[in-house]
């Protein structure tokens, strides 16, 4: 669980500062394109929850898409390194990278036994995300924008 | 029923968006704060809770499931509408986004795996 958190505000930070640093500069972009970095459905909730331009919440589905084509080749690549062998790290891998599809594609590639394991934290984390990212985070963001 | 999943799913819609409008006129902003979140963690919560007291039947389940099947399709339609020129002509904002959460991520798995084991 605690993966899970951490997944959605570290990606959510990560696509935030991003997008101020291409320059957006309101709360409301930050945070869909934050959001977006988290997986590409909490971006366009968040977007549409938040009011944000089309082109803000196109932004946050592509960031989202990115994320996700990455995490399914990527995986199989990093496994070895990051020790992802067992049930316990592929729950904590899905928490932490939360894009389902990606999660799913990556663990059915590296080993289709952890697959259950990683796409359950998966899934928590798209509810876990687009709960925090239009909410507390949205407020956080704001706060120190302010 | 099938209908019976598609009307749990509802509930669960319908119960999210008023809470996410009720807490964004608490806070006092003009939005829904985190409906589809809460949407989406109930319906976990209840069809998991259900396993033990009334079992859903998989016909039941498969209302559920079709939506659920149904849920890329509709990310590409509402991606299709939007301005996406805009968005390709701002250039790798995306790409880096993307690739940032991932690599960051990545990073995190053996360091949250060796506080797990650490814990038990």
């Amino acid at each position: 669980m605690m993966s899970v958190i951490l997944g959605v505000v570290i990606s959510f930070a990560v696509g935030g500062i991003v997008a101020y640093a291409f320059g957006y500069q309101d709360a409301v972009s930050i945070s869909t394109i934050g959001a977006g970095a988290a997986t590409y459905i909490v971006g366009p909730v968040t977007g549409t929850a938040l009011g944000a331009s089309s082109e803000v919440i196109a932004l946050s589905v592509a960031a989202g898409l990115v994320k996700s084509v990455l995490v399914m080749i990527g995986t199989p690549l990093v496994a070895p390194v990051i020790g992802l062998n067992n049930p316990q790290s592929a729950m904590i891998y899905g928490g932490l990278m939360g894009t389902t599809s990606g999660v799913a594609g990556g663990l059915a590639a590296t080993d289709p036994a952890l697959v259950p394991y990683g796409a359950m934290t998966a899934t928590f984390y798209t509810g876990v995300g687009c709960l925090l990212a239009p909410s507390v985070l949205f407020l956080l963001v704001r706060l120190l924008l302010a | 029923m099938i209908v019976y999943g598609v009307a749990l799913l509802s509930f669960c819609m319908l119960f999210g968006v008023l809470v996410g409008d009720i807490l964004g006129a608490f806070i006092g902003v003009k939005a829904n704060v985190g409906g589809v979140g809460i949407a989406m963690l109930l319906l976990l919560v209840l069809s998991n809770l259900s396993s033990t007291r009334f079992s859903l039947k998989p016909l039941t389940e498969s209302g559920i499931g079709f939506w659920s099947a149904m849920y890329i399709p509709i990310v590409v339609a509402m991606a299709a509408k939007q301005n996406v020129y805009a968005a390709v002509s701002s250039g790798g904002l995306a790409l880096v986004a993307g690739t940032g959460a991932v690599v960051v991520s990545f990073a995190l798995v053996p360091l949250l795996t060796r506080i797990a084991k650490r814990k038990e």
